[in-house]
């Protein structure tokens, strides 16, 4: 009965570790948000990046989160960036606030589309501190981006705003 | 353990304090987490209503028997109920929307809003609701048009109602 019991309990841990081993390591969705959230981080300006160096590797680091011919929507404009590079030559060209700013995905649902590629819908979230009074800011975007397997890593290849209040 | 220590800590019963506490967090836990959603509001677009900072709660069950009325004031989700807009129903479904020097008309007539303060000369043309659609804005019309969020919003998209 004892015997029986540790058999049990041994199967059970078994399963749970290859469950939670799945998850972790191969589950696609759970990859593609361990990227986005690298890629949030990537795209947060950190306070302290005071050296040209620590810039130019964080823009070095965003190559490997977009596909080179990555499309990019932005703004009610819909003014567009079509290419990595030129991504990165407009991250580049962004001014730093002081303080910095904190970009993060929350509410991210990732959908498969097929096993190479994926949409994730979520909100854009971007705290820093307001240049003229120093108060904390908040400004948020619900974003569409679309995601495709290159190289064994999931790359975003489309990206653009949803307004969740419409306007004329 | 001293015996005053252990009663402070579990009580003169422990087993009926372990049920209280039990009940406490399951109460706590289906209250904030289903039913009302803790608010901290960020920004001045619902001043003087509400100001930047502010906590509150939304109803979550606000509209489960009703739908959303004109003078609401609303919690509107994103791609989820992390980030939310606040803002006030001004357009039901089916209405004619439309801002003329600051006044707001519903289907012709102007609205009156005891909660706008001051209102900038903002002009918006007129615009007619879908079934499923509600006018959102702010309280805080003094600001800038282009700086304020404010628009339609599908009614899957209303969450709840401010609590206070």
């Amino acid at each position: 009965m004892r015997k029986n019991g540790s058999v049990y309990v041994s199967i059970v841990l078994a399963v749970l570790v290859g469950y939670f081993s799945y998850q972790w390591w191969f589950n696609p969705r759970r990859a593609i948000k361990r990227q986005l959230g690298e890629l949030a981080a990537t795209l947060s300006l950190p306070p302290e990046e005071v050296s040209e160096i620590d810039r130019l590797a964080r823009l070095a680091r965003l190559r490997h989160y977009f596909s080179p011919d990555v499309q990019i929507t932005t703004g009610r404009s819909g003014a567009s960036i079509n290419s990595r590079d030129a991504l990165i030559g407009a991250v580049a060209a962004w001014k730093a606030p002081a303080g910095g700013w904190n970009v993060t995905f929350v509410d991210v649902q990732i959908r498969m589309d097929s096993e190479t590629t994926a949409s994730a819908y979520m909100t854009a979230e971007i705290t820093g501190q307001d240049p003229r009074t120093g108060a904390p800011s908040l400004d948020a975007r619900e974003v569409t981006v679309r995601l495709a397997k290159q190289d064994d890593a999931w790359v975003v290849t489309t990206a653009e705003p949803t307004e969740t209040l419409q306007r004329p | 353990m001293p015996r005053l220590v252990k009663t402070i800590l579990f009580g003169s019963n422990p087993r009926l304090t372990a049920i209280r506490a039990g009940v406490l967090v399951v109460t706590a836990i289906v209250v904030f987490g289903y039913v009302l959603l803790p608010v901290r509001l960020t920004g001045i677009s619902m001043e003087p209503t509400y100001t930047d900072g502010e906590l509150n709660f939304a109803n979550r069950l606000a509209f489960s028997w009703r739908e959303p009325a004109r003078g609401d004031v609303v919690a509107i989700r994103m791609a989820g109920p992390s980030v939310l807009y606040i803002k006030r129903v001004i357009g039901l479904p089916g209405e004619q929307i439309e801002i003329e020097m600051g006044v707001v008309k519903v289907n012709g007539e102007a609205l009156l809003e005891p909660t706008v303060v001051r209102k900038a000369a903002w002009n918006l043309p007129a615009l007619t609701l879908g079934p499923d659609e509600y006018f959102v804005i702010g309280d805080n019309r003094a600001m800038s048009m282009r700086n304020h969020d404010f628009g339609r919003a599908t009614r899957d998209r209303i969450i709840g109602k401010l609590l206070f």
